[in-house]
C-alpha cells in the first residue's frame, strides 16, 4: 500500500492562488473523496498529486519519498479523466494494455491481464472494438479498466461519474466502492457531489477557496463540522442556520429574535462556557422534530408548513416559522407524514445534542 | 406535397448540376487540350484546329526521355520528398509546442511564422543566392529543401495547430499517467490522432515545392540539378516551341501531383477545412 502526503503545498496561476497550504496525509488503501465547490482547488491538488501539474510551493510525497519534480510515469499511480479520455485510434484491448506495454510487459501476460480485469468489469466481448462504439456506461468501465489493469498502488479519480445519467451514477458509484474494497488500492476521487462523497467515502477532504476545512472520515464531517461552510456543504437538504443570542434567565436559552430555544439544565455550562453571546445556530433537518415526535422536554417552537417534498419513505417539510429564514426538517415518521400537510400549524421540537453553534464571525464551531 | 414544388425543386437540382458541369469543362479545358497536343504529330498541332487529336503518336514522350526530362523528375521528386518530410516534422512539432508550451516568446514565435508568409519572397533572391554560393550549396537539392520548407512551412503550421488545437490535452495525459513519457504521448497518441492534418500539410508542401519556379531557378545552377519547371522552361527555345514536347512534359510534370492527389483527397478537405477555419 502506498502512503501519499501533501506538505504545505500551494499552487499559484499567477495572482491567483488555486490551492493554498494544504498539509494532509491521506490514510494507505482507503475510499478519500476531495470534495469542494466548483473552483475550490479539488482538480488541481489531484493533478499535482498526479505530477500533472507542479506545486508553486510544498512537495508532494508518496511513500515518504519526495516526488514533486517526477514526472507522472516514476509515481506508480493511474488516474481516469473527467472526459475519460479514452484514445479511439486504438481499440479496447490497445487501450487498456498501452499501460502494461509502457511497462514492458509481454504480449501474452498483457492480454491475460486485459482479459482478467475485463471480465470484472463485465467488457471482455468489448475488446476489439473502438471505444467510441461504447455506451456511456461501458466508455466508463474501459477507463476504470485502463487503470486497474496496471494494478497501480494508487488510482486518481478526476468526477468520473459527472458524465452518467443519475441511474448509472448510482450504479457505477456502488461499483467503485465496491472495487475499492475488493483490491485495497488507495483511491482519491474528485467530486463536486457531496452525496457521493459521503455514501462511498472513508474520508474526506473538504476544500474551499484552496484551503482545507475540513479533513476526516465522513461521519465526521456530517456530526461534527469543523465549520459553519462544512455543516452547510455536507447534508442534503442542507443544514438549518440562524443568528441568535445566549441568554441565562435561570435556564440557558437561545434567542433567535423570533424563537426561543430553552435548553435543558444538563447544557447549561456547556452554553455558557461559549465565549460569545451571537453565536451562529445549525440544526440538521432529522434533528428537527414535528407534532407529536421528539420528546416533549425538547426545546420546541411552533410554525407553518409551506412545502412538503415526499420522497417516499420519508419527506421534506418547509417551514415558516418566526425566523426571518425559512426552516427545514425531514420526517420518516409514519404519524407525521400521514396527518401533516400544507398551510398546516405545527409544534417544532430540537433535539438539543445535535445543535451546533458556530462563531458568527469567523465560522469556527463551537461544538 | 404538390406537383409543382417537386418541379421546382428538380429544376433546382438540374440547374447545380449544370453550373457544375461548366465550371467542370472551364477547369478541365487547358487539361484536355495539353493531353491532346501530346498526343498528335506535330504537324496536326499546326493544322486545322479541331477538339479531337489530329492523328495519335507517342514521339513527343519518347522525345521527352531523350531529352533527359526524366532526369529532372528525378531531381523533383527528391526536391519534393525532402521538403514534404523536413516541413511536416518541423511544423508539427513547431505547433505542438506553440500550443502545448508555455514560455516567453510563444505568442511571438507564431506571429513571425504567419509574417513569413506575408514576406516579399523575390527580396529574398539576392541574399539566398549568395548564401547558396558561399557555402558550395549551389546546384544542391539541400538549399533547395531548406528554402521551399520556409515557403510551405507557415501554412503548414497553420494547418496543424489547427488539428492540434481539437485534441484535448487529457488524452496526452492519459497517457502520461500511464507511464509514456512527453514524448511518447506525443508520438503514440497525438501524432496518430492528427494524420489527417499531417496528410494535409504534406500534401500542400508536396504541391508547393513540385511547382516552385523561382527559387529553383536561381538556387539550380547546372543542367542536371534542374527541376521540373525549371526544365521544362527551359524546353521553350528561343526560336521555335516544340508543343508537342512541351505538351508532354507537361503531362509527365502533372502525373506525380494528380496520383498524389487522388490518394490523399479523403484527407485532403477535412484538413484544408480546419487549417482555414472554412468547414
Amino acid at each position: 500500500m502506498t502512503k501519499i502526503e501533501l506538505d504545505h503545498v500551494t499552487k499559484e496561476y499567477g495572482s491567483l492562488v488555486a490551492v493554498d497550504d494544504i498539509a494532509i496525509e491521506f490514510t494507505e488503501g482507503a475510499y478519500t473523496m476531495i470534495l469542494g465547490p466548483s473552483g475550490c482547488g479539488k482538480s488541481t491538488t489531484l493533478r499535482m498529486i498526479a505530477g500533472l501539474e507542479t506545486p508553486t510551493r510544498g512537495d508532494v510525497l508518496i511513500d515518504g519519498e519526495v516526488v514533486t519534480d517526477q514526472p507522472p510515469r516514476h509515481r506508480n499511480l493511474s488516474m481516469v479523466f473527467q472526459s475519460l479520455a479514452l484514445w479511439n485510434h486504438k481499440s479496447v484491448r490497445e487501450n487498456m494494455g498501452f499501460g502494461l506495454q509502457m511497462e514492458g510487459v509481454d504480449k501474452e501476460e498483457r492480454n491475460a491481464r486485459i482479459e482478467e480485469i475485463a471480465a470484472v468489469l463485465q467488457i471482455e466481448d468489448k475488446l476489439d472494438q473502438p471505444p467510441s462504439e461504447l455506451s456511456g456506461g461501458q466508455q466508463q468501465r474501459v477507463a476504470l479498466g485502463r487503470s486497474l489493469v496496471r494494478k497501480p498502488e494508487v488510482i486518481l479519480l478526476d468526477e468520473p461519474l459527472s458524465s452518467l445519467d443519475e441511474k448509472l451514477r448510482l450504479e457505477m458509484r456502488t461499483e467503485l466502492a465496491r472495487i475499492q474494497q475488493e483490491l485495497g488500492t488507495t483511491f482519491v476521487h474528485v467530486t463536486h457531489n457531496q452525496e457521493d462523497a459521503m455514501t462511498i467515502a472513508d474520508e474526506i477532504l473538504l476544500l474551499n477557496e484552496g484551503e482545507v476545512q475540513q479533513f476526516g472520515p465522513s461521519l465526521d464531517l456530517y456530526h461534527e463540522p469543523d465549520n459553519e461552510f462544512v455543516a452547510d456543504f455536507i447534508g442534503s437538504p442542507s443544514i438549518n442556520l440562524f443568528d441568535a443570542n445566549i441568554v441565562e434567565n435561570g435556564a440557558v436559552r437561545l434567542d433567535a429574535g423570533g424563537i426561543s430555544l430553552d435548553l435543558p439544565e444538563r447544557h447549561r455550562d456547556q452554553y455558557l462556557s461559549v465565549p460569545r453571546s451571537d453565536v451562529r445556530v445549525g440544526v440538521r433537518p432529522e434533528s428537527m422534530y414535528l407534532g407529536d415526535d421528539g420528546e416533549s422536554g425538547w426545546p420546541a417552537f411552533s410554525a407553518t408548513v409551506d412545502v412538503v417534498e415526499t420522497f417516499g419513505d420519508y419527506n421534506w417539510y418547509y417551514l415558516q416559522s418566526d425566523l426571518e429564514e425559512s426552516l427545514v426538517s425531514q420526517s420518516a415518521n409514519v404519524n407525521v407524514m400521514n396527518s401533516l400537510s400544507r398551510g398546516d400549524e405545527v409544534t417544532v421540537r430540537v433535539n438539543p445534542e445535535s445543535v451546533h453553534l458556530f462563531d458568527p464571525k469567523s465560522g469556527e464551531a463551537y461544538f | 406535397m404538390s406537383a409543382n414544388y417537386t418541379t421546382r425543386r428538380r429544376a433546382v437540382t438540374g440547374l447545380r448540376f449544370g453550373l457544375l458541369a461548366v465550371a467542370l469543362v472551364v477547369f478541365l479545358f487547358p487539361f484536355y487540350w495539353m493531353f491532346k497536343t501530346s498526343v498528335e504529330p506535330t504537324d496536326a498541332v499546326y493544322g486545322d484546329v479541331g477538339l479531337l487529336p489530329g492523328g495519335f503518336t507517342f514521339t513527343h514522350y519518347e522525345q521527352a526521355f531523350s531529352v533527359g526530362f526524366h532526369e529532372s523528375v528525378i531531381n523533383s521528386l527528391i526536391v519534393a520528398i525532402g521538403t514534404t518530410v523536413l516541413t511536416t516534422v518541423v511544423a508539427l512539432i513547431g505547433a505542438f509546442s506553440i500550443l502545448r508550451y508555455r514560455y516567453p516568446g510563444r505568442g511571438g514565435a507564431a506571429k513571425l511564422v504567419l509574417l513569413t508568409y506575408m514576406f516579399p519572397h523575390v527580396a529574398l533572391i539576392v541574399p539566398v543566392f549568395y548564401l547558396a554560393a558561399q557555402v558550395g550549396l549551389l546546384s544542391s537539392p539541400i538549399m533547395l529543401i531548406a528554402m521551399h520548407t520556409m515557403l510551405a512551412l507557415p501554412f503548414c503550421m497553420w494547418i496543424l495547430m489547427a488539428f492540434l488545437e481539437d485534441i484535448p490535452r487529457e488524452l496526452e495525459e492519459a497517457a502520461l499517467v500511464e507511464g509514456a513519457s512527453e514524448l511518447g504521448a506525443f508520438a503514440r497518441i497525438t501524432v496518430p490522432l492528427s494524420y489527417p492534418g499531417i496528410i494535409a500539410a504534406g500534401t500542400f508542401a508536396f504541391i508547393m515545392s513540385w511547382g516552385e519556379y523561382m527559387f529553383a531557378f536561381v538556387l539550380m545552377r547546372e543542367s542536371a540539378s534542374h527541376t521540373v519547371p525549371v526544365a521544362l522552361h527551359q524546353l521553350l527555345g528561343a526560336y521555335a516551341i516544340d508543343w508537342g514536347l512541351l505538351a508532354a512534359v507537361s503531362i509527365i510534370a502533372t502525373v506525380p501531383v494528380l496520383a498524389l492527389f487522388w490518394l490523399m483527397a479523403k484527407y485532403l478537405g477535412e484538413g484544408i477545412a480546419k487549417g482555414t477555419g472554412v468547414v
